[in-house]
């Protein structure tokens, strides 16, 4: 007993330790998966720039929501889609105007060197090719997909083919790096993630309905309100924006237009019955 | 040395005592009764590992109702010895003295003399005390009990599991722990043979209460009750009513038996039970002279069967005038020299010295 | 006769063998995604190596506490008489059939009543910190601790503490010198299954306590972390050092010598 007491000690000062010493109150992010390669880089940067520590918590935006909401703690909400953020106002949880960080863009992600050959919207409804989606109940990426195959007529089409609706878009993009499907309908931000592992294939300008973002704002519960503002500061700054491109994300609207220029920026869409 | 006064515990439905006991310094006593009987209940009650729900237990003069079990100095051997595995053998004897604080030049020497007396020297270094024999484990766990020096030592049927030789060995070393310790005994057993042996008073125990409290020739051939006959094992019990007191007060019963014992407050035309052991029966053999305490109780019947048993053999023999049959137990000396066959006639006696009565409650059940 | 007990012999033995090669199945599935170079630049990687040692500690403090309050309420289970014992028997498995997710939201939930803010307002902040991985895996595993304390401690022959009262032990004295000894392989037993739910524990930690790196990210919880940036490397990383530690952990605890006294 008194050595493994020892050992935690020794542990614990080893490891524990100095992330607890940090001097400056440290701002607790709730962040979607959606933006986590850029905003785990984001955060490291803020911190050496300005000695404040980022706490960044990911998850799914709707998980992330709920501990928000049961905890009563945080001070910035960065949910991976727009409609999460619409949530979370419904709810009374955010204080202020939300600030645009960057653009998602739908697409088709196959793996690399799309050995299917999968060059279009309707390739995903030949036989045999294995689709997957994200939920669409619970996961914007996934209502995404499933307004795509809507408005593109091809929905019944490609519905025989999906496999699996997983519950979260991180999830989704995992997919296919481990072969459980041929082809994903996802942001086309997953493939600049893992260049080595996926690519993607972008839908024609107008089979696109509608673009999301991803938004951050300021929870009304914030303890540490200035901290979380100059975070979001930092990174709507040209550093912070230089990050989310250097991941592939489209920070500056005309150009996400050029891939989309008839879709609808954020905004609803309702699911069809059936779905 | 223990006095027990109306003691009464309970455990699920069943309900012990009350119960009153006295035992003296260094005195030996033996509960004999039939398993489920609530022995080992009253041994718990006694030391505290069970709460009582009335009555006084005092040891020493001291009440010790409320003292809980490591402060009333009682050592106990229970029947499955609880040795306690993670221990050797002499951490096991030593246990006691450790926890009782015994001074430790003290506590040597005890278990030095404990070494001898119970012929340990042997195995006291073994370090695995779960593969000790069974007569081993009993010879460890009796020393563990002795070892604090205890002047009050319980005994639950800790001989059952032995074999016969073994358990006679261990049987005379209690008595020697008896005698040269001066330790008090109280030792529960279902076994007749070992309750009579070592007991110098015997307790009968049946459903939770003391039905008799005696010496050997007390419990043996005066038993109290039904029920203690019928535990002790007596075959032949007549059921039968008083006919009439005679005049040295013996009883004459409506079964034409006479001479039996008197009780208080005996009338004619009382329901009792007489009984008599089957080795107390006497056969009258035509070429011997009889004395006068042969007179009476005679009566003529046929042999219907012969059991031979170890080292005796049973009689059972037909009274021709009521029809009753009556076990008569012979040594083999006697049965190789009378040589008895099914069908023979012959005379017993039922003397009357060795007679019992027994009034019958309302609520005895015939036999 | 002989060639009947041969084919039991076989019979039971088979599933066994399948397991394992399924199991070793699993663990060398990974194979395919792992690399060597991945490997130890990612080991290296101040985030893994504070995962590591957050895992470490938390299953640990986590299973120390839990066995240190399971043990007397086990004890109270198995040999203790006490009014509306069943139902406090059954009440105690609750977080066993629960789901540690729901656990997780419940403990969430625990600081938000008036009672959480209380503990909050004089600074005792639970949720999100360290100790919330302990408070959430501890929520846990505590169950199985009384679960396999109470079976271990009713296997232990109440006769044996009798004697010891009656050699001059206290109840104290005698839970202590013979109690705690003849359950010493039970409370092993019971220490290696709640160390290992603990350091594999991910629903209600990652509820309660999230997933910041470096700070409240464990093994498991950098997994998913991993997973959702589709980082399959650094997954399988993650992977291969939890199956190294807690094989090592187990084997090492059982390898403790059975000394006596």
């Amino acid at each position: 007993m008194l050595r493994i007491l020892a050992l935690l000690t020794i542990l614990f000062t080893i490891f524990i330790t100095p992330a607890l010493s940090a001097t400056a109150k440290p701002v607790v992010v709730f962040a979607g998966s959606a933006s986590q390669p850029p905003l785990v880089e984001a955060a490291k940067a803020f911190e050496e720039k300005f000695g404040i520590p980022i706490t960044l918590h990911q998850g799914g935006s709707g998980a992330m929501l709920s501990q928000v909401l049961l905890s009563g703690q945080g001070d910035l909400y960065i949910p991976g889609s727009p409609d999460y953020m619409d949530k979370a106002r419904e709810l009374d949880l955010i204080d202020g105007e939300e600030t645009n960080l960057a653009y998602l863009i739908p697409a088709i992600l196959v793996p690399k060197g799309n050995p299917l050959q999968i060059r279009t919207l309707q390739d995903l409804s030949r036989p045999g090719v294995r689709v997957g989606i994200a939920e669409p109940e619970s996961v914007c990426v996934g209502l995404y997909a499933v307004e795509i195959m809507q408005t593109n007529n091809l929905a019944d089409k490609i519905r025989p083919n999906l496999r699996g609706q997983v519950e979260s878009c991180a999830k989704a993009a995992a997919m296919l790096p481990l072969g459980t499907v041929d082809a994903v309908l996802g942001w086309r931000e997953f493939a600049t993630w893992n260049p080595q592992a996926m690519e993607a294939i972008l839908l024609k300008p107008e089979e696109i309905p509608r673009l999301a973002y991803i938004p951050a704002a300021r929870l009304r519960q914030a303890t540490n309100p200035e901290g979380a503002e100059a975070f979001v500061t930092y990174l709507k700054s040209e550093d912070g924006q230089a990050i989310f491109r250097k991941w592939g994300y489209f920070t500056a609207e005309e150009n996400a237009r050029m891939l989309a220029p008839s879709a609808r920026i954020g905004g609803t869409y309702n699911l069809p019955e059936g779905w | 040395m223990i006095r027990i006064e109306q003691l009464t515990t309970r455990q699920g439905s069943f309900t012990l005592g009350p119960i009153d006991l006295d035992l003296g310094e260094s005195s030996y006593l033996t509960i004999l009764g039939p398993s489920g009987a609530g022995k080992t209940l009253f041994l718990e009650a006694c030391m505290g590992l069970l709460t009582a729900h009335s009555g006084r237990v005092w040891i020493n003069g001291t009440d010790v109702t409320h003292i809980p079990p490591e402060q009333r100095h009682i050592s106990y051997l229970p029947q499955d010895l609880a040795l306690f595995p993670h221990l050797g053998v002499k951490e096991n004897i030593l246990f006691g003295a450790r926890h009782r604080k015994v001074d430790k030049e003290l506590a040597e020497s005890r278990l030095g003399e404990l070494l001898d007396l119970l012929d340990l020297h042997g195995i006291v270094n073994r370090h695995d005390v779960t593969s000790l024999s069974g007569g081993e484990k009993q010879r460890v766990a009796l020393a563990r009990a002795l070892l604090p020096g205890p002047r009050l030592l319980f005994l639950d049927e800790p001989f059952s599991a032995l074999d016969a030789t073994i358990r006679r060995q261990l049987q005379v070393s209690l008595r020697e722990i008896n005698r040269q310790l001066g330790v008090t005994i109280l030792h529960v057993t279902h076994d007749q043979e070992e309750a009579f042996m070592l007991g110098e008073r015997i307790a009968v125990m049946i459903a939770g209460r003391l039905r008799q409290i005696g010496d050997r020739d007390n419990i043996y051939y005066q038993p109290e009750s039904l029920d203690v006959a019928n535990f002790l094992r007596n075959q032949n019990i007549y059921d039968t009513t008083v006919a009439a007191i005679a005049a040295d007060g013996s009883l004459q019963m409506e079964n034409s038996i006479t001479g039996a014992p008197s009780y208080p407050g005996a009338q004619v035309g009382d329901h009792v039970a007489v009984g008599i052991r089957s080795e107390e029966i006497v056969i009258i053999r035509s070429n011997k002279p009889i004395g006068p305490e042969l007179q009476q109780n005679l009566f003529d019947g046929t042999v219907k069967d012969i059991l031979a048993f170890g080292g005796t053999h049973t009689l059972i023999v037909e009274v021709l005038s009521t029809g009753t049959c009556v076990d008569v137990e012979l040594p083999n000396c006697a049965m190789r020299d009378l040589g008895y066959n099914i069908g023979d006639e012959l005379q017993i006696c039922l003397r009357r010295h060795s007679l019992w009565t027994i009034k019958k409650e309302v609520n005895d059940v015939a036999v | 006769m002989l060639r009947r007990d041969t084919i039991f012999k076989g019979a039971m033995l088979l599933p066994l063998v399948v397991l394992c090669g399924y199991f070793l199945l699993l663990v060398g599935s990974q194979s395919a995604f792992f690399s060597m170079t991945d490997f130890l630049e990612q080991i290296g990687q101040k985030d893994i190596r504070s995962a590591i040692a957050l895992s470490l500690i938390a299953a640990t403090a986590s299973t120390v506490i839990a066995v240190i309050i399971a043990i007397p309420a086990a004890y109270a289970l198995a040999r203790i008489d006490f009014p509306g014992k069943r139902l406090v028997d059954t009440f105690i498995d609750l977080p066993m059939v629960l789901t540690p997710i729901a656990l997780g939201t419940l403990i969430l939930m625990s600081w938000n009543t008036s009672i959480g803010r209380l503990l909050s307002d004089i600074g005792i902040t639970l949720p999100f910190t360290f100790a919330g991985i302990i408070l959430a895996q501890f929520t846990v595993v505590v169950a199985i601790s009384v679960r396999m304390l109470k079976a271990t401690f009713e296997q232990v022959d109440p006769r044996q503490e009798q004697v010891a009262r009656l050699l001059g032990c206290s109840a104290f004295e005698s839970f202590l010198h013979v109690t705690l000894p003849l359950a010493r392989r039970g409370i092993l037993a019971a220490i290696i299954l709640t160390w290992a739910r603990a350091i594999g524990e991910f629903g209600a930690t990652v509820m309660v306590a999230g997933t910041a790196r470096g700070q409240t990210a464990t093994l498991p919880s950098s997994i998913y972390l991993a997973m959702s940036m589709a980082d399959l490397p650094r997954a399988v990383t993650l992977v291969v050092i939890l199956i190294g530690i807690s094989l090592l952990v187990l084997f090492g605890v059982r390898m403790v010598p059975e000394s006596r006294g």
